[in-house]
């Protein structure tokens, strides 16, 4: 008898029912839903979104970037089962940079060409490592998110990173470079 | 087979994890009819979600926001991946004295925590038995390394250890297969740390994962996330090893669901057997055995006996000595660093994480010389490499192709050490049940009153300092260096709450995890610890197991017990 089958029929009188339930539990866990519609941000708020993250990551010639992950469509769904601090964070954020560009420029960001955006970039991204103004934060939320968004995306994972685990192999090759060895 | 409530069994094995599932074997081997009563269900490892990539994952693995503090706050190994691998903390709650803390990590399933474990496998030694004889502190074990090394052997030759021999006195080795390759980073810090002059020796981690396939059990296939629960059994995780081989003698009977509650004593005061709750129905049951074997996690056993209060038994069952409940330990855990390796930069991107086993840096302190501000040793755990999610991103300044092209140049750079150490057996370190609060099925909880001490804040600062020192001899570059030590049970190693000893006053087991008190009465988990090592028990807990399994074999053959 082979092992994992004993062990089957061990937990079967008591256990199969019980099994079936763990059983399912994890896979209405690792369901996504397939045609994602917003949840908290408006469509205006999803477009400058969008932009944003793709400006953070953005398509090279390697692979395409945040926009073409959805990265915004993911920061939808965290903001709208965060707390109201949090949602408050993206909101307000959202809207002082939406003011900083009519401010500086009079138009919306997105109506900005790459140059007046990038000017409102390189602003709001000055102290990274210590922001102080709402958009300095604002840039540090956005740019944390866009990074978990996009590197966990296929995108991200399999064209940019081409990441080579997660899949059973049948060997594992190690470090074949004699300058790193002793 | 269904569990039988009027048959009296030869063993109740209280537990089916690292220390229940390898007695369950042992002594279903050795002719004994036993019954297994783990508190959780059993999980279909098909179901583990071992290969799910984050885009699958409704959260992409981060998690929905606020579950974690409102549902598993302190089950920080935990993930969305791995939910049903960890209990609930709404039915779950413990409490902590003001002024101490205790991070209790559960698993409530067949397998229990060696589900999800580090597999990290290494032997002690007479340096850890005989501490005490070394530098005056605490007690010996009244084992020597002679006593325990046959089942460390047995052991290691049943689950697999893929390690390397190293000829070190106090790290002795075992019964290994050939250890996992080295990645490029790992090499070079094999390389690197014996120059810092500390004494720094890097070695393949002692992994209990299989580098080859030995008594019909699965080889690793390199996928990399062990810690979700591996899919086709590939480590010692109790529920493709221990539990199916006791269950192919015929003598096993697995009874999930089961929450022990409290041993039953008869009007000697001598355990009959168990009180248990199902954990659905709610519903009280009474399972009757010779032998009561509690290998429930070291705090659970604890927490089971405490909670034993009959006439013959006040302060809980089996605890004349009063040191139920005391030197409870944890292993150091906190001080780590992390950093990129430049020399890797913009390489080919290979499968680097899927054999999930880095390096150790074998203890080096107080081995050959006495430290001056603290006794004991600590071992560092690292490993490098591309990982799936690059998390050292968030510390890249920038935005735009720049910032892309540099997270994508140092993909495969990455290089991180952690720390394991002794945290010392000290008696004002105590749990006790918490009178007021009760789980989700009315049993009383654990209260915890633990701190971490001067010697350990000592040993922390150390390990710091030489991490620091190493990251900057590997000329790492974005280093991170965490020097929190962290609260005791972070390094999720509870241990010594029904220590063994040579003198009943200040123990509860005798040297075969049998109680002092009562010889039908055994402990075989970390409960049993006398020190706590410089790093992880389990392979510990597991010979243990073993031995004391053999021993009540024995005592059942001689009519002893």
């Amino acid at each position: 008898m082979k092992r994992r089958t004993a062990l089957k029929l061990v937990a079967a009188g008591v256990a199969a029912e019980r099994v079936q339930v763990a059983g399912r539990h994890l896979i209405a866990l690792a369901q996504a839903p397939a045609e994602y519609k917003l949840r908290f941000f408006s469509d205006e708020q999803n477009a400058l979104l969008d932009c944003l993250t793709e400006l953070i990551i953005p398509t090279d010639d390697h692979s395409p970037g945040a926009s073409e992950a959805k990265v915004s469509l993911f920061i939808d769904l965290m903001v709208f089962h965060s707390k109201p601090d949090v949602q408050d964070q993206w909101t307000h954020g959202l809207r002082a940079l939406e003011n900083e560009s009519r401010e500086r420029f009079r138009k919306p960001f997105l109506e900005c060409d790459a140059v007046w955006q990038d000017q409102i970039m390189q602003t709001i991204s000055r102290n990274e490592d210590h922001p102080t103004t709402e958009l300095e934060k604002f840039f540090r939320i956005l740019k944390s998110r866009t990074i978990d968004g996009y590197y966990t995306s296929e995108i991200g994972i399999h064209q940019e990173l081409q990441y080579k685990g997660n899949r059973p192999q049948a060997e594992f090759v190690g470090c074949i470079h004699p300058e790193h060895g002793a | 087979m269904t569990l039988d409530l009027k048959k009296t069994y030869d063993a109740i094995v209280v537990g089916s994890g690292a220390a229940g599932g390898v007695a369950a074997k042992e002594l279903t081997e050795g002719g004994l009819d036993v019954l297994v009563l783990e508190a959780g269900p059993e999980l279909e490892p098909s179901t583990f979600l071992s290969h799910r990539w984050p885009y699958e994952m409704p959260f992409r693995g981060f998690d929905k926001p606020g579950d974690k503090d409102k549902i598993y706050p302190h089950q920080w190994t935990s993930s969305e991946y791995t939910r049903p691998l960890y209990i609930d903390e709404r039915e779950h709650p413990y409490t902590t004295a003001p002024g101490t803390s205790w991070i209790w990590v559960r698993s409530r399933c067949v397998g229990g925590k060696i589900l999800h474990w580090s597999r990290n496998a290494r032997r002690l030694s007479d340096y850890d038995f005989k501490a005490a004889d070394r530098d005056g502190y605490g007690e010996n074990w009244p084992i020597t390394y002679k006593d325990l090394a046959p089942y460390y052997d047995k052991l290691e030759s049943f689950v697999g250890v893929s390690a390397s021999i190293e000829n070190i006195p106090h790290l002795p080795d075992g019964k290994y297969l050939p250890p996992f390759p080295l990645n490029c980073g790992e090499r070079i810090v094999q390389k690197v740390a014996p120059t810092l002059g500390l004494g720094m020796r890097v070695i393949p981690k002692r992994a209990a994962m299989r580098s080859r396939s030995i008594n019909g059990l699965a080889a690793c296939h390199y996928c990399g996330h062990c810690g979700r629960g591996c899919d086709i059994g590939a480590f010692w995780n109790s529920i493709s090893d221990t539990i199916p081989a006791a269950a192919v003698t015929g003598r096993l009977t697995l009874r999930p669901d089961a929450v022990v509650r409290e041993i039953v004593v008869d009007n000697n005061g001598e355990p009959r057997g168990v009180s248990f709750v199902d954990r659905l129905s709610k519903k009280d049951y009474q399972a009757k055995g010779r032998v009561i074997v509690l290998g429930a996690s070291a705090l659970e056993s604890t927490r089971i006996m405490l909670n034993s209060v009959s006439r013959h038994w006040p302060d809980g069952i089996a605890n004349s000595s009063g040191v139920l409940g005391h030197y409870l330990m944890d292993n150091i855990g906190g001080p780590n660093v992390s950093g990129l390796l430049p020399q890797l930069r913009d390489r080919e991107v290979v499968n680097e994480d899927g054999k999930a086993s880095g390096v150790d840096i074998v203890p080096y302190r107080n081995i050959d010389s006495r430290h001056p501000k603290f006794i004991r040793s600590y071992v560092h755990e690292g490993g490098s490499g591309a990982r799936v999610f690059p998390g050292f991103a968030r510390s890249m300044s920038g935005y735009g192709q720049k910032f892309k092209r540099t997270v994508r140049s140092y993909y495969t750079t990455p290089i991180a050490f952690g720390t394991r150490g002794e945290m010392l057996a000290r008696f004002q370190n105590y749990a006790e049940i918490d009178k007021d609060v009760a789980d989700a099925w009315g049993i009383p909880v654990l209260k915890f009153n633990c701190r971490m001490s001067d010697n350990e804040r000592e040993m922390a600062k150390d390990a710091i300092q030489n991490l620091k020192a190493l990251m900057e001899a590997l000329g790492a570059e974005n280093v991170n260096v965490r020097d929190r030590l962290m609260s005791p049970g972070y390094a999720i190693h509870g241990m010594g709450t029904a220590r063994m000893g040579a003198d009943p006053k200040k123990s509860v087991l005798n040297k075969f995890n049998q109680a002092h008190d009562l010889k039908n009465l055994f402990v075989v988990d970390g409960a049993c610890f006398v020190t706590s090592g410089g790093y992880g028990p389990t392979l510990s807990i597991g010979a243990l197991a073993a031995r004391a399994s053999d021993y009540i074999v024995n005592q059942m053959k001689t009519g002893e017990l």
